[in-house]
Parts: structure tokens; sequence; C-alpha cells
């Protein structure tokens, strides 16, 4: 069974990403779980609070942006379906909470959001991302070509 | 890879072993390797295996890591650093090195843009 797990905080939440076989089991304790939307980049699997039997499915295809609030200081546990690379975005603090969304063109921009490329190779105002590349947005409108990436943005509350 | 481990003295009264580690392949037998002190109170006495894989997972890996360090490095063998996007053709003819046992957790590369 193969797992990766890696982190990165930024400048006001932090980035996640797990990856790896069919079948991988993990949990993670409530201590640590401050993820308030997951993106399913590859594959599939389902996610739970421990000891529950209600859970949410994500898939690259059709499920690939879920909201974890609900699970939001709870022990948590993934198992995949198949091969999978999974991103987390999370908030520093529970007290702060966040608003997340996929891009799906172009749009207004806020000055208390970020943008986060998870897959592909958007063009967003002329400048071309890379996987893992990040911005702070304005004020003001953004010219997105999406070329079937995965972009987020998460904007504090 | 197979870590062996030889325990060369009991002190029940400290709770302590002397251990000396080394690699099954090593080209130096087990007793030329230096005995260190291990409390195992936070070592797993359940049976013989839980007890051999606690002690090489709190003791041996670093021990090993620290005989590795006195060993020179051929420089033929020395690998480069490298990261980013992957190309076979250009890992052609190059030596490439890996952490082994490789880490779990790791740092996700990101790159801040304006845009």
């Amino acid at each position: 069974m193969n797992l990766r797990r890696s982190f990165k905080k930024c400048e006001e939440f932090r980035i996640c990403c797990a990856y790896g076989d069919k079948g991988v089991v993990f949990v993670d304790e409530h201590e640590k779980n401050k993820t308030l939307y997951s993106i399913q980049v590859k594959g599939s699997g389902r996610c739970a609070s421990i000891f529950s039997s209600d859970y949410i499915e994500g898939d690259e295809k059709n499920a690939n942006f879920g909201c974890m609030k609900q699970f939001i200081g709870k022990h948590i546990i993934f198992e995949s379906y198949e091969p999978f690379i999974q991103y987390g975005f999370s908030t520093l603090s529970y007290e702060q909470d966040w608003d997340g969304e996929l891009v799906k063109g172009s749009f207004q921009g806020n000055q208390n959001s970020w943008i986060v490329c998870f897959r592909g190779n958007p063009i967003v105002n002329g400048v071309e991302l890379k996987v893992m590349d990040y911005a702070k947005l304005e004020n003001k409108h953004y010219d997105v070509q999406l070329n079937d990436s995965l972009l987020g943005v998460f904007t504090k509350l | 890879m197979i870590i062996i481990y030889k325990i060369t003295d009991y002190f029940p009264e400290s709770n302590q072993i002397a251990v000396k580690f080394c690699r099954e392949k090593s080209s130096k037998p087990i007793d030329d390797y230096n005995a260190i002190a291990i409390n195992f109170d936070d070592i797993d006495v359940h049976d013989v295996e839980s007890f051999s894989e606690s002690l090489v997972d709190k003791s041996g890996f670093r021990r090993l890591e620290k005989q590795d360090r006195k060993l020179t490095t051929l420089s033929e063998n020395i690998p480069e650093k490298l990261d980013g996007e992957l190309n076979i053709r250009d890992l052609i003819g190059k030596v490439i090195g890996v952490d082994y046992p490789t880490k779990i957790y790791g740092r996700i590369k990101m790159r801040r843009v304006e845009l």
C-alpha cells in the first residue's frame, strides 16, 4: 500500500496533498483536521467521520470538489477506490471560515480571495499557471482560459 | 534491506540493553561495531518480533544513518539533486538519489504568482 502525504502553509491557508494506490486508508486526528474543501484531482475515494456510515465520495470526473466543513474538528477516515491524488484546502484556525469554489470561467476577483491551480495549465490574465501555482486576487476582472484545468478560488469570510 | 542487531548486555536494574546494529550486507562483522545503550521503556516487548521491529524503528535506523555518514561516497556515486517535471530523457546517464525508506510526509512545492 503506497501513500504519500505532503503539506504547505501559505500566507493565510494551508494546502495538503495525499496520493497513493487503490485501497489506501488513512485517518486524520481531529486536532489536525481543518480541511474545508477537498479537490479530487485523480481517481476516487470516500471520506467520513470515524464510526459514521454517512460518507461523501469524490471522483475526478463528477465530484472533484467537495465541502468538508461537516467534518471539521472530527476524526476523519479516507479510503481510495483507485489510485488517487487528492488536495485539501485548510483554514489555519477554526475561527476563520472560507468560501470555496471551482473556477468555471472569467470572473470578478475579490481582495479577500486566493486562487490555486490544482491541475492543468489554465491561463489567467495572460499568465499560464502550473500545478500548485497560487495567487492573491484583487478587486478586478480575471480573464480565464481553463484548458481543462482545475482551478479553485477561496475567499475569507 | 535487512538490519541486524546483537544485544551484548542487559541491565535489568536500569531497564537498559547494550545493542549493536548494522546492515546484514555490511562488509564488517557486527561485533566490530560499537554498542549503544538503549532504555527499553518505549520499546514494544509484546513478543520477539514486535521487540525487534520496535528496536530497529526507535534506534536502528538512526544508528545505520550514522554509520552511513562515516562512509565516503565514491565521486561517481554522488547523486544530483533534481526536481520539477519528469522527462525521462533528461534523466539518462544521471545518478539520482532517493531517501529510503521513502518518507510518507513531505512538503508541497508551491509557487506564488502575480496575476
